[in-house]
């Protein structure tokens, strides 16, 4: 095809171009419908799949994972959720970086990239959930007992809010933010800082120490106040785990 | 008038728009493309015969994201009058296309679409859309460049929002800017308009 080449390169200007202009945005209902619908689709092929594989999530020939290789997701369902978000994190990183270089409050200044993890951390906390969700995450903690690990605290993730699996059944217990901690995980391990990232509910636990786990807090485990209120409890967690070879990096470099 | 109806439903629209809470479009779009994506190596991994690269499963993936926009339209249509009370009956098809092009795209995706090449008997129309937010930093690969309609997802959600207004309708793309065309333009046909079927009542109690 002769113009298969000229084509192509108008095709990929095209495609971005539209990184220089400004953000656009769309309602929250159509990105809603949309994940609710990813969703079922997902369950079906789920259900599927489960005639062809007997075993189920441990044995899925997906379940690479950078860090350590527990499956630490209730379900599978969770784990093509997890396995959807992170290209999507890693393609992210690339499109803040090179939009908001320079700009005013935005994910870097002058083109540079972050590379400590720290910063890293502040920037996902506050900017990429600002740019993703219109607001910043609710909190960044890390945790006392493992100095890899590492929480942001989001009281109401987008993909929660409509998406309902049922309380009785065996998928009640999915956490459909699963999708936004690979996200992050795809955003972290693209900016060389392998982690392993989880979604937890909070107050989905029974009762701990029963402190209340607000930002300045510093606790292991996820605190539950007692008797929470049925159906209240979409605050979600994500437990960020680094790997051995970057933490020590960090260190030395500090 | 004319010009009068047209900007009253595009204001419509932008201010149910400005209200609503939002998401980033490249979320959106990124998402999408994860799940296209997804779906063209899955499918392609089911089925024995070929690998997923050759193409050979876009018509099912464009079967499965019509079925998708239709499950999603069938909602959708119940939020579009939760959003927009004061919209009324239309008339014709000529403001069903207009609510549709210039409101429901609008209000959901935050761009319009044009209404054009109504056919003489006023029983089809073409919806242009300039930018598809779906289809940001897309590009297809040769072998699925003229088999699969990567927003085929938009066909389904008309469709569905239709037939759940008893519009009976067939929505398909016919042009794509991801496959080289100057824009991307969807025809809807109204097959038939399907009239409400009352069941009968036990008379006898």
């Amino acid at each position: 095809m002769k113009k298969g080449s000229a084509m192509n390169a108008t095709l990929a200007d095209f495609a971005f171009e539209r990184t220089l202009k400004p953000r656009q945005e769309v309602s929250l209902s159509s990105f809603s419908f949309l994940f609710s619908e990813i969703v079922q689709q997902l369950m079906k092929s789920e259900k599927a799949a489960s005639y062809h594989a007997h075993s189920g999530a441990l044995t899925d020939p997906m379940l690479q994972s950078a860090g350590s290789g527990t499956c630490h997701l209730n379900n599978d369902l969770e784990h093509q959720l997890y396995q959807l978000g992170i290209p999507i994190g890693e393609k992210l990183l690339e499109l803040l970086f090179y939009r908001e270089k320079g700009g005013q409050g935005g994910a870097c200044s002058s083109g540079k990239r972050e590379t400590k993890l720290v910063s890293m951390l502040h920037l996902i906390n506050g900017s990429v959930f600002k740019a993703l969700f219109g607001r910043p995450a609710d909190g960044l903690e890390q945790s006392i007992e493992d100095e890899d690990e590492y929480r942001i605290l989001d009281r109401s993730p987008i993909t929660n809010k409509f998406a309902n699996l049922g309380k009785n059944s065996q998928l009640g217990q999915t956490n459909c933010a699963a999708f936004i901690a690979g996200l992050i995980e795809g955003m972290l391990c693209s900016a060389k800082l392998y982690a392993k990232v989880t979604a937890h509910l909070y107050g989905d636990e029974e009762a701990g120490a029963g402190g209340d786990a607000q930002a300045t807090a510093e606790g292991e485990g996820a605190e539950t106040p007692a008797g929470a209120g049925a159906g209240a409890t979409s605050t979600t967690i994500y437990v960020i785990k680094f790997a051995k070879e970057v933490a020590v990096r960090e260190r030395a470099g500090q | 008038m004319a010009s009068k109806g047209q900007s009253l439903h595009a204001k419509a629209g932008e201010n149910i728009f400005a209200k609503n809470p939002k998401v980033s479009a490249e979320l959106l779009a990124l998402t999408y493309g994860a799940f296209v994506h997804r779906l063209i190596k899955d499918d392609g991994a089911t089925t024995s015969s070929a690998s997923a690269g050759s193409g050979e499963n876009a018509e099912e993936v464009n079967a499965i994201l019509d079925k998708m926009g239709y499950n999603i339209g069938c909602r959708m249509v119940d939020e579009f009058f939760a959003k927009a009370p004061q919209q009324g009956l239309c008339r014709d098809l000529n403001d069903t296309a207009k609510v549709i092009g210039e409101q429901a795209f609008k209000m959901f995706l935050g761009v319009t679409a044009e209404v054009s090449s109504f056919d003489s008997e006023n029983k089809a129309f073409s919806l242009i859309l300039r930018e598809n937010p779906l289809a940001d930093f897309v590009i297809l690969p040769a072998a699925y460049a003229n088999k699969l309609w990567y927003s085929n997802l938009l066909c389904g959600v008309i469709r569905g929002a239709l037939e759940m207004l008893n519009m009976k309708v067939a929505c398909y793309f016919r042009k794509d800017i991801l496959r080289g065309h100057d824009c991307t333009e969807m025809r809807v046909e109204l097959k038939e308009i399907i009239k409400d079927k009352y069941e009968e009542d036990d008379d006898e109690k």
